[in-house]
């Protein structure tokens, strides 16, 4: 026992933060900007606890890009207790954050490469901080072209409207917009994920995809993108497990040997392979 | 190593005069109580004090219009003694402390209430049916270097590493003894049944499909005594406790509640009491092992004999051993 150093920290003791703004993206879906904790320092892909003070705690990804440096961004939708709770806070209210955690997206072997990303609903939590972080000026010059496919069930379930016409308007990216079912005002395209997705030209040899949605259109992305011809190994995805601590001693989010909280949540589609399919 | 021997009149008074140093478990009580003095202080398993039943990790209130967290302090706990059995100091030293002492997060909570708590490991002289610490790369004289050892020997008690002189001076054990001591250990591990195979947390992984998890599970039903009364089980939630004051808790969890997994979202990962049962074979026996290169199971039994349905993990084991071939 002596030979452990005395911890200082507790590691469970979130830190308050003020919630700055917050953004209705959707009828059940707000983005949250809060005040962003001491000595977070964080990568693309990883996550946070958000602790709403009498009410609970659940983990969240960190939509913000780590370039953005006076806060951090949450896309919550509003499912369970403590989603719920989070939506009825104003700006100015306080929440806390602990974090950040988990392995986030491999940047590294991303370096280079170009970048297809495939975004379902709200799914593009996410992969908007990556995408935001390759596309930040310090950084953009590391990666090669960027494609970027978003899809919701309707064009009122789209998130993040005000940053995809920003996107838009870039030459340095390809963005493509679905919707599963249109509406009377709706001019962009209409089909799932899976089905748009095979009629790009994209060829798979010179991309890496990452993908995040809801499971079932997971499912038959990777699917699509395997019959594309990528490699399981250039497929990123992230999973979500029901979890508590968020650092790998709670026990309960595991898939197989793997917690998602620590080893995850982002996982390419060759370590899911090995995997069992428990999630 | 101090090595010696002390006779059961002395042990016993020693540990009557120091009593409020020491605790026992109930296991362990069972197998030792002719040797010891009436009134030590019970507990279940040894988990129950140091990863308690519940505890406040932190506070939060709300006061003049603003949140506060801030950390609950407990203090140093009091230097405390816990005779207990070889294989739940087994399951502290390699399980709990293996999971709450891991250097990238240490769980301070935990570390303040270890840290002054030192094990005294009493050898097993009677093995229960129930037990199968063998299977699992123990022994009934299994002991750590850093802890104490007691074991009856020769109408007195054999007592290893005592350097705090807790059971008196005593007489030290002569070559003839030490020999005699070894034989009998040989031989005791000898008659136990054989480990498990090395490879048996990897072939039990690749049998994760498999279709007997459903036989193996169908009798539990769930209620998770097994988990709360396991010494290595250690799952947990995190509560919040009050409005605008109170309290988050750390609770003990169980992966048999269909809750553990339960998303907002309504989708539950492992649905049914056959996914439920398989992660707690699984997390014991395969994700460990092969993780952290420990069993999660120390072989004690204890799950087999509160079990209100007779539900088996050795039972399990043997079977899917065999299974596996």
């Amino acid at each position: 026992m002596d030979s452990l150093s005395v911890p200082v920290k507790n590691i469970y003791l979130p830190e308050l933060v003020q919630i700055q703004e917050i953004i209705e993206e959707t009828r059940d879906i707000k983005t949250f900007r809060v005040q962003r904790p001491h000595d977070f320092e964080y990568r693309p892909g990883q996550f946070a606890e958000v602790f709403v003070p009498g009410k609970g705690e659940a983990p969240f990804s960190i939509t913000s890009s780590p370039t953005q440096e006076a806060f951090l961004e949450f896309s919550i939708k509003r499912v369970g207790t403590v989603t719920e709770a989070l939506h009825r806070l104003n700006p100015g209210e306080t929440v806390g954050v602990r974090g950040p955690y988990g392995n986030g997206f491999p940047i590294d072997s991303l370096r280079k490469q170009n970048l297809l990303f495939i975004g379902g609903g709200i799914g593009l939590a996410p992969l908007r901080s990556l995408i935001n972080y390759v596309l930040s000026a310090p950084y953009r010059g590391n990666f090669g072209d960027i494609f970027i496919l978003y899809g919701a069930r309707t064009p009122q379930d789209l998130v993040f409207r005000w940053e995809l016409e920003e996107w838009k308007k870039r030459e340095d990216l390809s963005l493509l917009v679905t919707v599963d079912r249109g509406d009377d005002s709706w001019r962009g395209r209409v089909g799932l994920v899976p089905e748009v997705l095979k009629e790009l030209s994209i060829d798979a040899k010179d991309f890496k995809a990452i993908v995040c949605g809801p499971p079932i259109m997971i499912k038959f992305t990777i699917k699509t993108l395997l019959e594309m011809g990528f490699q399981p190994g250039c497929i990123i995805t992230t999973l979500e497990m029901r979890m508590k601590c968020g650092l790998g001693k709670c026990g309960r989010c595991n898939i197989g040997p793997y917690y998602v909280c620590k080893d995850g949540p982002v996982f390419s589609y060759e370590e899911l392979q090995k995997m069992p399919e428990e999630y | 190593m101090a090595k010696k021997l002390v006779t059961p009149e002395v042990f016993r008074k020693k540990v009557a005069d120091q009593s409020d140093l020491f605790l026992i478990t109930e296991r362990a009580q069972g197998v030792y109580h002719e040797f010891l003095p009436q009134g030590l202080r019970v507990i279940k398993t040894p988990k129950e004090l140091i990863f308690p039943e519940w505890e406040g990790v932190y506070r939060f209130s709300f006061q003049d219009r603003s949140w506060k967290v801030w950390e609950i302090e407990t203090g140093d706990f009091s230097p405390r003694f816990l005779f207990l059995l070889p294989c739940e100091a087994r399951a502290v030293i390699e399980v709990l402390d293996g999971n709450f002492l891991q250097k990238d997060y240490i769980d301070k909570n935990y570390w303040q209430r270890r840290k002054n708590l030192h094990l005294i490991v009493l050898g097993c002289y009677t093995i229960p049916k129930t037990c199968f610490c063998s299977l699992v790369g123990g022994n009934p004289l299994w002991r750590d270097g850093r802890s104490l050892f007691v074991l009856p020997f020769q109408g007195e008690l054999y007592v290893e590493n005592d350097e705090t002189m807790l059971f008196g001076e005593g007489k030290s054990v002569d070559a003839r003894e030490e020999e005699t001591l070894a034989t009998r250990e040989e031989e005791l591990k000898a008659s136990l049944p054989p480990p498990l195979p090395s490879d048996f947390p990897q072939k039990l992984y690749a049998h994760f499909d498999e279709g007997i998890w459903k036989d193996l599970s169908w009798r539990c039903i769930n209620c998770g005594a097994c988990t709360f009364l396991c010494p290595t089980c250690y799952c947990f939630d995190l509560s919040v406790e009050g409005r605008l004051r109170g309290l988050t808790l750390k609770t003990w969890d169980s992966c048999m509640f269909p809750r553990f997994t339960l998303h907002a979202s309504s989708h539950n990962p492992r649905p049914t009491g056959k996914e439920r049962v398989r992660q707690r074979v699984m997390h014991k026996f395969s994700y460990l092992p092969l993780r952290e290169g420990y069993y999660g199971c120390v072989g004690c039994g204890i799950c087999r004999e509160i079990c209100p349905v007779n539900w088996d993990i050795r039972e399990t084991v043997e079977r899917m051993a065999k299974y596996l071939g």
